[in-house]
Parts: C-alpha cells; structure tokens; sequence
C-alpha cells in the first residue's frame, strides 16, 4: 500500500512540478487543467462526489472523442471554440487515471470497477500521448502503466 | 406456437437470431417483427444497390445485410470449429442443446417463420424518420428493442409504447459498451438485465438483473485464435445466446403483460458507466474466458491467414 502511494506521488510529483498552477475562477466554463490539478491533490484521500463524476467524464471523454478540450462549458458541454488539452499536460492527465486506479484494495464493487475504468482510460490515454511527438515522461509512465496493470489484474478476480 | 403481445424490433444478425431462435424453442413467437433494413452503408454511408431500382434495392439491402452481419459467425464457425463447440458445450450450463441454437442462428433464416406478422422498413439509421413512422402505424405495444445504438429520445417518447432491452451487465452496478467484458472482469461473471429503455445509456428502471455461471471456453493452444477473433466470438455466440436466455426464460415465459412489468427504478449514482475495453485489459479478459489447452484437438480447417478476407471488422457496433 505505502509503496503504491509513494511510486504514485512521485510520478504525480515529476508530471506537474513545472506546470503552471490554474487558477480559480468565478467563471461557470470547466478548466479540465483545473479538475485535473484538483484530482492530483486528493490523492492518495478518497474521491469524493465531485472528484468522482469529474473522473468518470474525462474518462468518457478519453473514451469517446479521444482528445480531452482545455475548456468546457457548465454541465461539462463543448464549447463552439474547442481548444484541445495542451500536450504539456498530457502526462498529468494520464497520471491522475493511473493513480486513481488505487492499490487493489476496494470497499466495493463500484470502487473496484472505478480502477478498471480509470486503468482503461489511462491506457487509451497513454495510447494517445504515444503518437504525440515531443511527449514528455512517456517511458515513465508506461512503466508504472505496467505495474499497475499487475497490480490490479493479478489480484483478486481477474 | 404462443403468440406473445410483442413486437421485436432489431438488425439482422445474431443476436436478433439468438431471440428469435430461443423464443421459438419455447414454443413463443411475437405477434411482430419489425426487421430494420439499412438502405446506407454502414462504413461509407453509400447508397446501397443504388444502381438498382428501388423495388430491388430493397430486397438488395436486405441481402447484403444478411451477409454483412453474419459474416463472422459463419467465418468462425467455418474456421475455428473447435472454438465454436466448446462455447456451445460450457453455453449447455445456461441453456438447452445451445449447439442446435448456433446451427439455427447460422443457417438460412427464414423470418416470417419466426413471427406473425413480419414487416421491413428501410432507414439510413436509427434516426430516420421511416422508423418512427413505421411505429406510429402499428400504434402501441411492448417492444423488444435488439439492436445497437442509441434509440432516439423522439422514438422512446412515443406514446403508448415501451421498450425493453437486455444489456449484458448486472444494472444498476455495470452500464455501458462491452458489459460482457467488464462484468467478468469486475465481478468475475456474467450477468444480464433486462430493463425498459430511458433517455440515458442502460439507466432504464430494471425488471431483472441475473448473475449467470462463471464459464470459460477451452480451446486449442496451437494455433490460438487471434484476440480479435476470440472478441467476435463472444458477440456471434456467448452474449447472444446469454442475453436470448434472460429474455426467454426469466422475463417472457413468466408474464403476460409486457408493457407493465413490476421494475426498480436505478439509481444512477450507483454503479459505473463503462467504455469499449482498451485491448490491454481486453487481452486479460479473453485469456480467462479462452483457456489455451495442449490436448485440444486441432481445428480442421485452415487457419484465418489462408483464406481471403472481403468483409471489414465493423459489425461489431454493440450496445
């Protein structure tokens, strides 16, 4: 567990250190750097209701249109100006479903199938960030892409 | 032959097959099917048979459709016989002689033998208004909704109608594509629901949800089939016939009135919402569902390499 966590801080730690921190608004539009600044903070803590339904979007999102926009209006709509996610914050994207996967120990059903979710968007994700020349921290996060792929699918049922 | 208060509206194919074939076994048959033709390609968009007239193009249509989406299960089945009978023998587990269903579904398939009254209605796509038109002249009635895709909100609101569908998840904890594929996965067997359709995906209020046996398939280790071949047998065979077995056994056979089923309605802060399945997890997925054995016997036909292949990997477009 604690090893988990560190290796997970550590790449959260090595993905956004030199990002700019996004800053708060009174705007309604979405910041998809914002939510993912915010998704890296609660980790290792738990996701709360919020946290949760912002994962489980850009989860769709990776799933659906493949490339996450910078911004969105209030509900998460598309903007008529869609601006894609800069590449510079691709890795934190990809860091944030990977260190949600969690440690292979759930309290439940939903909790388990969250991970598996967040692993599958992570994995299109890196997918993605792969044809992408220029992207940072790639092998770093195909490596631990590995070990959480382990960790997950060789316990428990799978 | 019961004729069942029903109309089945679906594709061409194997689950719309898996069904009708099911149904037919129990001595049950809809009093309609409402058989959607695609006048449009679905890859291209491209008019099809549009050299013909339009009396032809029709029965073109319907042609080429028959072909287009069992294409893979005849392929399989031709080439990956031992693969196909030991999904129909660990399938004997959820339902009777499923090795005569596959027969049955790969076979000619006579639709008008499957229902009383059988109807074609030609549309570009789920949102062509031919389809809304087509419900609105039989009026009102249960409907058993096949297909993939999303129905439109204009279809769902039509007024005297409901729409069931079995999804391949246990609802309300697995919503979404590839609900075979996460179920196993997440909860380490099958399970299938049957709810009436709403607005959003697999959040309809659910009439029954059944966990099924854990199965896997043996099958030969030299030479195993391709993932991608493994993946199209699931959808030509094991959630067909799954999904077939719910709607028969557990839902149709024990009720009269399908248009006021007693239901719990989801909440949809439970559960999850999954996407197609990345190949990385898919491949762990189809390793425990397809477990490689020495001592299978080997298939005994060429393998796929050696056969030409003229039709494109996209019928698999599921729910």
């Amino acid at each position: 567990m604690m090893k988990t966590v560190s290796r997970a801080r550590e790449v959260l730690e090595a993905v956004s250190w030199y990002l700019p921190k996004p800053a708060t608004t009174d705007s309604d539009r979405i910041e998809t750097t914002r939510v993912l600044w915010d998704l890296a903070n609660v980790y290792p803590g738990r996701l709360g209701e919020v946290d949760r339904k912002n994962l489980e979007i850009l989860c769709r999102e990776m799933a659906v249109s493949k490339r996450p926009l910078r911004f969105y209006e209030a509900n998460w709509s598309k903007p008529a100006d869609r601006e894609s996610l800069p590449t510079a914050w691709w890795p934190l994207l990809i860091a944030v479903f990977f260190a949600h996967c969690g440690n292979g120990e759930y309290r439940n059903e939903n909790e388990r199938g969250l991970a598996f979710k967040s692993l599958n968007a992570g994995l299109s994700a890196l997918e993605m960030a792969a044809q992408t020349s220029g992207m940072p921290h790639l092998s770093m996060l195909r490596s631990w892409s590995e070990e959480i792929f382990e960790n997950l699918c060789c316990e428990g049922k799978a | 032959m019961r004729t069942v208060p029903l109309i089945v509206l679906g594709y061409e194919g194997p689950l719309l097959r898996a069904y009708l074939g099911m149904m037919r076994r129990a001595g049950l048959r809809p009093e309609r099917l409402v058989l959607m033709v695609q006048t449009h390609h679905p890859v291209n968009g491209t008019v099809i048979g549009r050299w013909l007239p339009a009396k032809l193009r029709m029965w073109y249509a319907e042609k080429a459709q028959e072909r287009l989406q069992n294409y893979w299960p005849r392929r399989i089945h031709l080439l990956h016989q031992p693969l196909v009978e030991s999904m129909a023998r660990e399938l004997a587990q959820v339902c009777d002689a499923p090795d005569a269903l596959i027969k049955e579904m790969l076979g000619p398939f006579s639709y008008q033998d499957y229902t009383e009254t059988l109807e074609r209605v030609a549309i570009k796509n789920l949102r062509d208004p031919a389809l809304g038109e087509a419900l609105s002249r039989i009026g009102s009635g249960a409907v058993l909704y096949t297909g993939g895709g999303i129905l439109p909100r204009s279809i769902l609101a039509m007024d005297g109608f409901r729409f069931l569908h079995v999804h391949p998840g246990y609802l309300p904890n697995v919503r979404g594509a590839d609900g075979l594929l996460w179920s196993t996965l997440v909860r380490g067997r099958p399970a299938m629901s049957c709810f009436y359709m709403a607005a959003g995906i697999d959040t309809g209020e659910v009439i029954v949800a059944e966990d099924y046996p854990d199965l896997s398939f043996d099958i030969s280790a030299q030479p195993r089939p391709d993932d991608q071949t493994l993946y199209r047998a699931i959808f030509s065979f094991y959630d067909p016939i799954l999904r077939a077995e719910l709607w028969v056994h557990r839902v149709l056979q024990s009720v009269d009135d399908l248009i006021r089923l007693p239901t719990i309605p989801q909440n949809i802060a439970d559960g999850v919402t999954y996407h197609f399945m990345h190949p990385t997890l898919r491949q762990k997925v189809l390793a425990r569902l397809f477990r490689s054995t020495s001592s299978h016997r080997q298939p005994s036909k060429p393998i796929e390499s050696d056969v030409e292949s003229t039709t494109p990997s996209y019928y698999i477009a599921k729910t």
